[in-house]
């Protein structure tokens, strides 16, 4: 079944992506979108990769769906008729376009289809025999905060450089310029009643990052899509930007820190200095400073997410 | 006849094929959605797809149907036979990146259009060359 | 000292920014100084230590590496030099006028610092990945600081120019990875040419548009100009310093190490970007327009030095890298005290600038641009010119020589300007600092140029270090098989 689900779910993304690009309403071009990473989800399902699958739940097409979706409430502007005679006028440039790309991915899809061999004695199969030692029971969560730390560690400074982005660009000098639509009465009930399910729900796969699928980026980004839930129906509702600001520094100087701490017990950058025995493995207390870590990256994308978001619904002044 | 077809589009020649054209064909459409589309948004997404394309290609290519994913549980006591958890970890990072770019991009996008009004790149005229 | 302070110490700063916001006035400019000059103190303690591999969380071949050797050494020198001297100008700008969001500024200053410090470091063609999007998303956001109509302009197309760059390098890094099994760069150069031929030409192809791209070679260079004028002309001083110089060596680095063959093409590449960047300046009336031509150029031709392969001209090439980041550092920073004294950048500006000791910086820049002695330029394009004459390279050298005629057309207009009749002299208030900043950055380029005896036998090293593959490899891998 795996190739018929394979194709199946390929063609569906291809036929959605090429709707959602020719869409002329840019709502209804966001929502195919986030179609097409639906099935990017099914596929990582089926390609044996539930972490990567959760994150782009979560992210790919969630959350970033989100953004997309309220910079659009933001350029409120429908296309001017002259605008969309320009778009259909452009045709013959299209069809050239097309044509190229076409031709261009013939030749490049030969190539791969001819030559390309996968290596299958690979780093990964030489990490998963380390992977005992490193006490956690989620390979891909050693490999994202121990193994391959330091990637992890550039990671979240993109994160933490966009968060600052959005707010620098974001920021007004006074008032504020929100986008509010008065909920009605189910989500305004049905949101207090969610949010503390749902922010329990983010600490959960936060905390249970080197457990089972999840971790840190995902349980944030949970996290915010909680607060995202009162920012939409609570006018008032608003962060903290001190504690905000403490956290996320807080959380980043501690993973610093933390690798530093590596460096100077065991002479390796973010080097595993705790106990990690691997008979503990699948315990909650397990894998050393490869849980600390996660939280700590949970932490700081939570709030960074949750930062972003409210700037993007209310761009407002700093506090 | 249909069951055939089942195991034939199962056999890792085919799924190989499966994954490289399939995802070709996504990179190739958000490709031509960067060439041909000029509305900020509209390129936004474009890259987004192309980016999805390589994620489903890279992870397509890498893991092995017949192995299970790389986390231990009740059934699974050590780590042999299980997919290779490094490609798990580089998408996982490019999603986020993706995610970072993404958000910074809408809010230029955003502030971009408050102060002139305009949300394609075919308007702006700011820089370049004046006589 | 551990290579990893290079990377953990902007990070650490950066994430604690508000930390250093709520010292007060002054705390951010003065941190980033004390840092950059830390750091510069740093790298000058690995100087003459060979080479040295940081591994990082576990230990060869699976680890994420930090290498340093001569030659990455040279550009961490450079990174934290002109960082150093940068923070200088904006301690003293500081002091003169006051700016918004100065914490932020102090993020993306520090993140382009780490990032451009981690391309040249690293040893994990994945990490590299990491270290491009950090230096490109702390390059768009301060791009658009200024947040007027130009800047965000310029903001948006560098966003999605630099995307589309890191988007076709990743796809170069997956197919590396399908084909060998590993993101560490010794083992990748080691197993390069053992993959089949049509995937390897893919792959240097997918690598030559997407760091072509972030290197400014022709013809992939058309949106440079157009970011150079958008930014302020501060940052464009850091894009053309260290940016600019790290992408080039990240390039030549990659190059080298996976024995990638097309080095006459890219040799001609660096030739045409060159000639095509210098005929572009001539037309241009804006000086940062004019400056980032001229950056277009002297890329191009430290391009085509390094491509050549020849040790005389590769030590020329880095003579020029040098040359071109602290004279570019001085023209930008000047162009931004007058873009605040007088509020525009035009060249006419010229003939309104009063003060002597900033004439003087400006011709100096110049001249040192054009490679006239005494002056470090001079020594650089003498050796590349030496170099190319040595391979028989007579139509690059003939070409060498008419860009610099071409370039002498724009430098003299502009000293014309400087020194020539028509002049409307107004009082520039310099202060001190200024003053001293003008007269040591001139310093350098002469230093570089008089005593080049000095700096040749370790730029001659880093030149021979840069295109040691094997040398690097086994390093690396040290006992592993």
């Amino acid at each position: 079944m795996t190739g018929f689900i394979t194709l199946f779910t390929l063609l569906s993304m291809s036929v959605v992506a090429l709707f959602s690009l020719r869409q002329s309403n840019l709502t209804q071009s966001v929502v195919l979108f986030s179609g097409v990473g639906l099935g990017s989800v099914v596929l990582f399902f089926i390609f044996n990769a539930p972490d990567v699958a959760l994150t782009e739940a979560v992210i790919g097409s969630g959350i970033t769906a989100v953004v997309l979706l309220i910079g659009i409430r933001h350029m409120h502007k429908e296309p001017e008729i002259e605008e969309v005679m320009m778009e259909n006028r452009r045709g013959i440039r299209r069809i050239a376009i097309a044509l190229l790309v076409l031709l261009t991915l013939l030749l490049l899809g030969k190539t791969l289809l001819g030559a390309l061999s996968v290596e299958t004695s690979n780093a990964g199969q030489a990490l998963l025999e380390h992977a005992m030692q490193a006490g956690a029971a989620n390979a891909v969560t050693s490999v994202v905060t121990y193994f391959r730390g330091f990637d992890t560690l550039g990671e979240v400074a993109v994160l933490f450089l966009a968060a600052t982005g959005v707010g620098l660009l974001l920021t007004v000098e006074k008032g504020e310029d929100a986008i509010y639509i008065e909920p009605n009465f189910i989500l305004r009930i049905g949101s207090g009643f969610l949010f503390p399910l749902i922010l329990l729900f983010g600490l959960y796969i936060i905390v249970h990052g080197h457990l089972s699928p999840g971790g840190g980026f995902q349980g944030g980004v949970v996290i915010a899509a909680a607060f995202l839930l009162l920012f939409l129906t609570r006018r008032r509702f608003g962060l903290s930007h001190k504690i905000v600001t403490i956290l996320e520094s807080g959380a980043g100087m501690a993973y610093v820190l933390l690798g530093l701490t590596g460096l100077w017990l065991m002479g390796l950058f973010l080097g595993n200095f705790l106990p990690h025995p691997a008979e503990k493995i699948g315990m909650l207390v397990s894998g050393g400073i490869i849980p600390i870590i996660y939280i700590l990256i949970g932490i700081k994308v939570g709030s960074e997410i949750s930062y972003v978001v409210e700037k993007l619904i209310k761009r407002s002044h700093d506090v | 006849m249909f069951e055939n077809l089942l195991t034939w589009l199962d056999s890792p020649q085919t799924l190989q094929a499966i994954v490289v054209t399939g995802s070709l064909l996504l990179f190739g459409i958000g490709f031509y959605g960067l060439l041909a589309y000029t509305r900020i948004i509209k390129i936004l997404i474009s890259l987004s797809i192309m980016e999805s394309a390589l994620f489903v290609f890279f992870l397509g290519l890498a893991s092995d149907p017949h192995k299970t994913a790389p986390i231990l549980g009740d059934l699974f006591k050590n780590f042999e036979k299980m997919n290779d958890p490094v490609p798990q970890a580089a998408i996982l990072t490019a999603i986020v990146i993706s995610l970072a770019t993404m958000s910074l991009g809408i809010s230029f996008a955003i502030e971009y259009y408050k102060r002139t009004g305009k949300n394609d790149i075919a308007q702006m005229d700011a820089l370049g060359e004046k006589r | 000292m551990s290579p990893v302070y290079f990377i953990a110490l902007p990070l650490f700063a950066a994430f604690g920014y508000r930390g250093v916001e709520a010292l007060g006035r002054r705390a951010v400019a003065m941190a980033l100084l004390m840092e950059s000059a830390a750091l510069l103190l740093l790298a000058a303690s690995f100087v003459g230590g060979g080479r040295v591999v940081e591994n990082i969380a576990i230990v060869q071949p699976l680890a994420i590496s930090l290498v340093i050797d001569s030659a990455s050494l040279f550009f961490v020198m450079l990174i934290t030099l002109s960082m150093t001297l940068f923070s200088l100008h904006y301690l003293f700008r500081r002091a003169e006028s006051a700016q918004k969001h100065e914490g932020r500024y102090f993020v993306f200053l520090n993140l382009l610092m780490a990032g451009t410090l981690g391309l040249v470091l690293s040893a994990d063609i994945f990490n590299l990945y990491v270290f491009i999007e950090i230096t490109g998303i702390s390059a768009y956001v301060l791009t658009a600081f200024q947040k007027s109509e130009q800047a965000l302009e310029g903001g948006i197309k560098y966003l999605i120019i630099g995307s589309v760059a890191s988007l076709f390098v990743f796809f170069a890094i997956i197919l590396i990875y399908l084909e060998l099994g590993t993101f560490n760069l010794a083992l990748i150069a080691k197993n390069f040419s053992s993959m089949p031929g049509p995937i390897i030409f893919v792959i240097s192809l997918l690598g030559f548009i997407g760091l072509g791209i972030k290197a400014k070679l022709f013809p992939l260079n058309f949106w440079v100009p157009d970011i150079y004028e958008a930014a302020h002309p501060e940052i464009a001083s850091l894009f053309s310093a260290i940016m600019a110089s790290a992408y080039i060596f990240l390039f030549f680095h990659l190059f080298y190490l996976f024995g990638i063959g097309f080095r006459e093409f890219v040799m001609t590449a660096g030739i045409v970007t060159m000639i095509v960047a210098e005929l572009a300046a001539l037309r241009q009336n804006d000086m940062k327009r004019i400056f980032a031509y001229s950056s277009i150029g002297q890329a191009g031709l430290v391009i085509a030095a390094l491509a050549l392969g020849n040790p005389h001209a590769t030590t020329g090439a880095f003579f020029l890298l040098i040359n071109n980041a602290l004279a570019k550092l001085l023209l930008f920073i000047i162009v931004s005290v007058l873009f605040y004294r007088f509020g525009s950048t035009h060249i006419d500006t010229l003939k309104k600038v009063g003060s002597k000791v900033t004439v003087a910086a400006l011709l100096m820049a110049f001249l040192t641009l054009l490679g006239m002695p005494p002056f470090g330029g001079f020594v650089g394009k003498f050796l590349v010119l030496e170099g190319f004459a040595e391979k028989g390279a007579y139509m690059a050298f003939g070409a060498i020589l008419v860009a610099a005629l071409i370039e002498a057309g724009y430098y003299f207009k502009m000293a014309g300007m400087l020194v020539g009749p028509n002049r409307s002299p107004e009082t520039l208030p310099l202060s001190i600092g200024y003053r001293s900043l003008f007269l040591l950055i001139p310093g350098l380029f002469l230093l570089l140029g008089i005593a080049f005896f000095l700096f040749l036998p370790y730029f001659g090293e880093s030149a021979a270090t840069l295109s040691d593959a094997q040398g690097f490899v086994a390093t690396l891998l040290g006992g592993v098989k």
